[in-house]
């Protein structure tokens, strides 16, 4: 009897320690979204009820939006959860997670992937969901908008080990180090210059799943005090001008549809009001580079300030982190400023 | 429910489970009605062949039985005969006409078209149930065990299910003997921790070997084999070479699987593979490869129709007839009759050049005592033995044929450089590395299981910390470097089409 039980504890101890090695190693080989912050996954080593603001939305959110220039310049805490390709079923749900950790005051949403449908599609949703802790949100998402799926296949969301483990022979440095201090943030000094495209007023007819979640959002948002934002980063032609009109028309309904529903919006390209300048602020056809988000976060930080009057943090002992982060993410800067001109 | 499926890892632990809460005398029903719903998970409809097999030899067991008390002497064997003839016939039928029937039909078909005459056989479009093979030769084991008095007949029907059906060896084998697992079937299985540790230690190696090795091995051959006709000689070799390494990795792996399982729950099954390419000649690798197979050709085949009793000339008939047979059973194709007939070619020549081969070692004073004399008879055998590999990898004799001549470089070329030949297969640095690990553990455990050395036990006699580090080495080494996951197909075992 008593070598029974000395034998269960010793199984129930290895399955314990190889259980905790299994998660790490998970996380280790989990695909990394389009850069090293790793912002879904990293979003849990915040503290809890520490940011007061979040930002939603695709590769066009991470990097429009840098969370250390906010805390720099305003004391404004805030966190990234984009990815690439973000649905907006995903930033729902995303959403829904957070709130679990965090009492934001205001919530960013980027406008770009609102335009499209994709929460079927698996690259974009594995990119939002394979960060996310296996929780009641993630078994609701799965549930909900793919019911069709196999079990199986299902279990390799839940368990995203069962798919990434062949990447044993493509791991890289930023596998084993996430840049934490980046806040979900992309840093890119890169330079694309490029002619400021026309835009047109061509409207575009929201899907009805795509407004379904954008009234799932507003709800979520009304629910928790939140105020709700919704901005569209400039971007340039990446193929032809017609599909480039066909982007951009999201933008002219949502102006409408925020007019209607009292949701700021700020359509950048069309007001000019954050000085984005085609020639210097892109990293490529359609993504910002780090002087171009640094544009859009000063003018999102001040209108935040000024409107909602979101506490400053700076000196705040319990923040202090915050001011290390910056230190880490200024390193970022002056290495990645050093990297962009030897290129250039 | 393929061992390396999602599903088998749900079900066999909840199996196990289950077996050892289960009171004792209830657990050969729950088995039974186990290994009837894993054999289900394929096609439900086929668990009736299955049934009929059983049902068949289970009365010719009775039957058999009931024949002994039959006191002239003469009816009574003549009955036995019939019995065992009775039950012969009609499992082999069976297995004909779902294995059979489509080869020999185009055949006959064939060979009257040669002749100018139409023949049209009528056509069945019939699926080949799983582990037919496998099943039936086990059960047409009982029948000839009874017949010659090696086991007594089996009266519970269910247990004799059970023994046919046993799910850890039911489709791919090792095909076992009524007088080693029926008994066992009564026997009490309390849960013993060093015997779970064993039979787990050994499920691990065998998922290694396959879903890390076999899988890897098998990207190669199946890219330089389903286009041979581009690949060089060298490639070819190496294809052929590792399909070698793949097939005893794929099939090694599941008969250590199986037994792995069946140890968990405290049954004993036969070895399968005892170090195959260690043999030193192909008699010897047939007593070392697939041995519940041979033995079982040995005992109900060879021996049968007079083994070696009757002269030489009927032993290399005999010989030819088993080994053509064997080609048989593993598929119903030519080039599976061809490979079958190469091995039993290797061994009756081999012996009717042994004086030729005495004489030139003496001629020459060949030290047979040295490693190098050994070294020499095993890298033979392993290069006779991986020429009739060929035909049993290649869709058909002609493509055999084709790939042997390209082998030996007639017709081709036989070498680019060096990384294209790398390159064109496959091959990365990454995959080579692996590989080459994954080799040499496999060419460690066997060569500590060829000299008597058990690895198993030896581990279970180290610390703890020393186990826990292998054992955790062993799971994390197989999660990472295995193929399986969405994406990936999992690949059924190779000896599963038999």
């Amino acid at each position: 009897m008593k070598k029974t039980i000395r034998w269960i504890l010793a199984t129930i101890i290895f399955l314990t320690c190889n259980m905790i090695l299994f998660a790490g190693v998970s996380q280790i080989f989990r695909q990394k979204g389009g850069h090293p912050a790793d912002m879904v996954h990293s979003f849990y080593s915040l503290d809890d009820n520490s940011v007061d603001v979040l930002c939603l939305g695709s590769s066009h959110g991470y990097t429009s939006f840098q969370p250390n220039i906010l805390w720099k310049e305003f004391g404004i805490t805030s966190y990234v959860l984009c990815s690439p390709q973000q649905p907006l079923a995903m930033s729902y749900y995303l959403l829904k997670e957070a709130l679990e950790y965090q009492h934001p005051k205001v919530v960013l949403l980027e406008s770009y992937y609102i335009r499209v449908d994709n929460k079927d599609m698996e690259v974009p949703l594995r990119f939002a969901l394979d960060g996310m802790h296996l929780d009641k949100v993630k078994l609701e998402v799965l549930a909900s908008i793919r019911k069709d799926m196999p079990w199986k296949e299902k279990l390799s969301y839940y368990i995203p080990f069962l798919k990434y483990h062949v990447r044993w022979n493509s791991l890289e440095n930023r596998d084993f180090n996430p840049r934490l201090y980046l806040k979900g943030s992309a840093l890119s000094y890169s330079v694309f210059p490029q002619e400021e495209p026309e835009l047109s007023d061509m409207p575009w007819r929201m899907s009805k799943s795509i407004r379904k979640y954008l009234k799932k959002i507003r709800k979520l948002c009304d629910e928790n005090d939140i105020q709700l934002i919704i901005y569209a980063a400039p971007y340039g032609i990446e193929d032809d001008y017609e599909h480039y009109v066909a982007r951009q028309a999201i933008n002219n309904t949502l102006e409408k549809y925020c007019a209607r529903n009292d949701i700021p919006f700020f359509f950048y390209q069309r007001t000019g009001e954050a000085g984005i300048d085609f020639a210097t602020d892109f990293a490529d056809h359609s993504h910002m580079n780090a002087y171009g988000a640094e544009k859009v976060t000063m003018h999102l930080g001040n209108y935040i300030a000024e409107q909602y009057k979101l506490p400053d943090h700076r000196g705040d002992a319990a923040y202090r982190s915050w001011d290390e982060d910056y230190e880490k993410y200024q390193k970022d800067v002056e290495e990645a400023l050093a990297a962009a001109q030897g290129n250039g | 429910m393929l061992f390396n499926s999602v599903e088998f890892l749900l079900f066999f632990p909840a199996v196990c489970l289950l077996y050892f809460v289960i009171p004792h005398r209830f657990r050969y029903l729950f088995l039974l009605a186990c290994s009837y719903f894993f054999y289900m998970c394929w096609n439900p409809e086929y668990a009736l062949l299955l049934l009929t097999s059983t049902a068949i030899t289970y009365i010719s067991g009775l039957l058999l039985a009931s024949a002994d008390h039959i006191e002239n002497e003469k009816r009574h064997a003549r009955r036995k005969k019939m019995y065992v003839a009775l039950s012969f016939a009609s499992n082999l039928l069976i297995l004909f006409f779902f294995k059979y029937y489509g080869f020999a039909a185009s055949t006959v078909a064939k060979v009257f078209g040669k002749l100018g005459v139409t023949v049209s056989m009528p056509v069945f479009d019939v699926i080949l149930p799983v582990g037919i093979s496998f099943y039936t030769f086990q059960a047409l084991s009982y029948t000839m065990d009874v017949y010659r008095g090696e086991v007594r007949a089996e009266r519970n029907f269910f247990k004799y299910a059970l023994f046919v059906s046993f799910f850890p060896q039911l489709v791919a084998g090792p095909i076992e003997r009524s007088k080693n697992l029926l008994h066992q079937i009564n026997e009490k299985h309390p849960f013993d921790a060093d015997r779970v540790r064993s039979g787990l230690m050994l499920m691990i190696y065998g998922y290694f070997q396959k879903v890390v090795l076999s899988e890897y091995l098998g990207v190669v051959v199946d890219s330089v084999y389903n286009t041979y006709t581009e690949r060089t000689g060298f490639q070819l070799v190496v294809a052929t070479v590792f399909f070698a390494l793949q097939i005893y990795c794929d099939f090694g792996s599941y008969s250590n699987i199986a037994i792995g399982a069946a140890r968990i729950m405290g049954f004993r099954l036969m070895e399968n593979f005892n170090t195959p390419y260690f043999a030193v000649s192909v008699a010897d690798f047939w007593r070392r490869w697939h041995i519940s197979l041979s033995t079982w050709f040995r005992d109900y085949l060879y021996i049968p129709l007079g083994g070696n009793r009757k002269g030489k000339f009927r032993k290399w008939c005999n010989l030819m007839i088993v080994f053509l047979v064997s080609g048989l059973w593993h598929g119903a194709s030519w080039h599976f009759v061809a490979w079958g007939g190469i091995n039993g070619v290797y061994q009756v020549v081999g012996e009717w050049l042994k004086p030729v081969r005495e004489k030139i070692m003496n001629l020459f004073h060949v030290d047979r005592t040295v490693f190098s004399h050994k070294l020499s008879r095993i890298l033979t055998t392993f290069v006779l033995v991986d020429i009739s590999w060929v035909f049993f990898r290649a869709g058909s004799l002609r493509s055999a044929f084709d790939i042997l001549k390209r082998m030996a470089g007639i017709g081709v070329d036989y070498w680019f450089t060096w990384t294209d030949n790398l390159e064109a297969m496959g091959l990365t640095m990454e995959t080579r590395n692996l590989l080459a690990v994954c080799l040499l553990i496999l060419f460690v455990v066997d060569l500590c299981k060829y000299n008597g050395i058990r690895l198993g036990a030896w581990l279970a006699k180290q610390g703890l910390w020393f186990r826990w580090l292998v054992y955790t080495v062993a799971i994390f080494g197989v999660l990472i470097f295995g193929m399986y996951g969405p994406g990936y197909d999992a690949s059924a075992f190779i000896y599963f089409q038999f």
